[in-house]
């Protein structure tokens, strides 16, 4: 433990890049903040895949089993302490590395995750919780062969809603704005800048997604298949066994 | 304030710490940690000091959790330590922040160091074990109470008697205190490998207890001189 001073400085979460988790299958990683289309293009990517052929697993945030009750009394709750909030949706993270993420890549499978560490991460910020921190508890989450930041601003996130948004993506606990609309435009606003500072240490691969759907899901899945390109799906039946 | 507290959530200096003094005790089980904290919580109070003894209770998260059905294959050390740290950072927030800003004192019955030093125990690595507690505020002072692993598990034992196969509980027991104390050790020979780089006092094992509370005095002494907020040398 004598390097570990300068271990714990250095934590962090790791980059995208093609491989980098060294098992055979793929994990591709869609974030953004709320109202930029994500569950669609989730939804999309993964219908696309398995018409090619692909054995895909999707996995969204907040689904573990020990956590997700956890996270959602927690987003409830209009004083709940940040830091604790954080800490549930890291348990909530690490629960599905270790069930679904790890295992399905270790069986050639394509992970499709519905959002991260950094949207997480980014909720956190906004609430004054230190990057440096966030950076380092997170730094347990295996590195994504791509991330797809679907950037979609505040402005346009607010545009695209036209029922009041829910008090937990308003950041109403933070009191920003009486009116909720406003509140959330200026919350997502906060999270936005958090996205952008991440997308270049993080590699993430930004499509401006405020156009129509269909255009934006090509560009999706561009990405997924440029990651794909020079595998080929399992043939059915035969199991793929990863290094021991 | 929510965002107050976040802020707040990881001291680097001790200038941007609330005033109040938190004093944390930390060792195996039997070390005297309690006695020890006990002793000192009715000195400073007849020093004039208003005292809070907080206790670091098992995880209740992580109780119910190896308790769900599928919960025993899922609760791995990982997860179990993000649930422990989550219901940590609650408590925290209630019993030890709240007191330290209103500029008492708070004695801790353990605190992050035997949080680290219990996920390292447990296989975690070191490193991310100590940024995980750095949410938590500093201590002024960390007094160790040394204690060897034996003497631990028989008080452990003595304690908590193991109905069944008490000789594997022991043995498999005796070799997670045995991890436990060089977590511990590792964290003393160097405290900046922790979640922060906080003086410790280490209490000799062969002392008395008398001996013991005077040099827990005599060490938290200074802390109690110097003005309120200000740095305080090691």
């Amino acid at each position: 433990m004598n390097t570990a001073t300068e271990t714990t400085r250095t934590l962090q979460v790791p980059a995208a890049h093609p491989g980098a988790h060294g098992e055979p299958g793929v994990l591709v990683v869609l974030e953004g903040i709320d109202g930029s289309g994500r569950s669609t293009h989730v939804r999309r990517l993964e219908e696309h895949l398995r018409y090619a052929g692909w054995g895909v697993t999707r996995t969204s945030l907040a689904s573990s089993l020990l956590s997700g009750d956890l996270i959602r009394a927690a987003k409830r709750d209009r004083h709940a302490d940040p830091t604790e909030t954080t800490l549930l949706y890291a348990a909530d993270l690490a629960e599905r590395v270790e069930q679904v993420v790890v295992p399905s890549l270790r069986a050639g499978l394509v992970v499709i995750a519905d959002r991260y560490c950094w949207t997480p991460m980014a909720r956190a910020e906004a609430r004054g919780v230190d990057p440096v921190w966030l950076d380092a508890l997170f730094g347990f989450v295996p590195a994504p062969d791509a991330v797809v930041f679907l950037d979609v601003d505040a402005e346009a996130s607010l545009a695209r809603r036209a029922d009041e948004p829910d008090a937990y993506e308003a950041g109403w606990d933070l009191g920003l704005s009486a009116d909720r609309r406003e509140s959330y435009r200026l919350f997502q606003e906060r999270l936005y800048a958090c996205f952008d500072r991440y997308a270049g240490p993080a590699g993430f691969a930004r499509i401006r997604a405020a156009g129509p759907v269909e255009q934006v899901g090509q560009r999706v899945l561009r990405i997924a298949d440029a990651v794909l390109a020079g595998r080929s799906p399992m043939p059915p039946g035969r199991v793929r066994v990863g290094a021991a | 304030m929510r965002g107050r507290a976040s802020i707040d959530a990881v001291p680097v200096t001790r200038a941007r710490r609330p005033k109040g003094l938190l004093i944390a005790a930390e060792g195996l089980d039997g070390s005297g940690k309690s006695a020890g904290l006990d002793a000192l919580g009715r000195w400073l109070e007849r020093k004039g000091r208003r005292v809070h003894l907080v206790r670091w209770e098992p995880s209740r998260l992580v109780a119910r959790a190896s308790g769900a059905p599928r919960g025993r294959q899922i609760l791995t050390p990982r997860v179990a330590a993000l649930l422990a740290a989550a219901e940590a950072a609650d408590r925290i927030a209630r019993d030890v922040r709240r007191p330290l800003a209103r500029g008492d004192v708070v004695l801790a019955d353990r605190y992050a160091w035997t949080a680290v030093a219990r996920e390292v125990a447990r296989g975690l690595e070191p490193a991310w074990s100590a940024a995980l507690y750095r949410f938590a505020p500093m201590p002024d002072l960390v007094i160790f109470h040394r204690q060897d692993p034996a003497g631990a598990l028989s008080r452990a034992l003595a304690t908590r008697p193991t109905p069944v196969g008490a000789e594997a509980v022991a043995s498999a027991y005796s070799a997670f205190l045995v991890r436990l104390m060089a977590a511990y050790d590792a964290l003393l020979a160097d405290p900046a490998a922790g979640p922060w780089p906080v003086p410790a006092l280490v209490l000799d094992p062969r002392a008395g207890p008398e001996a013991r509370v005077e040099a827990i005095r005599d060490g938290v002494r200074p802390l109690l001189e110097a003005p309120v907020g200000e740095p305080v040398s090691a």
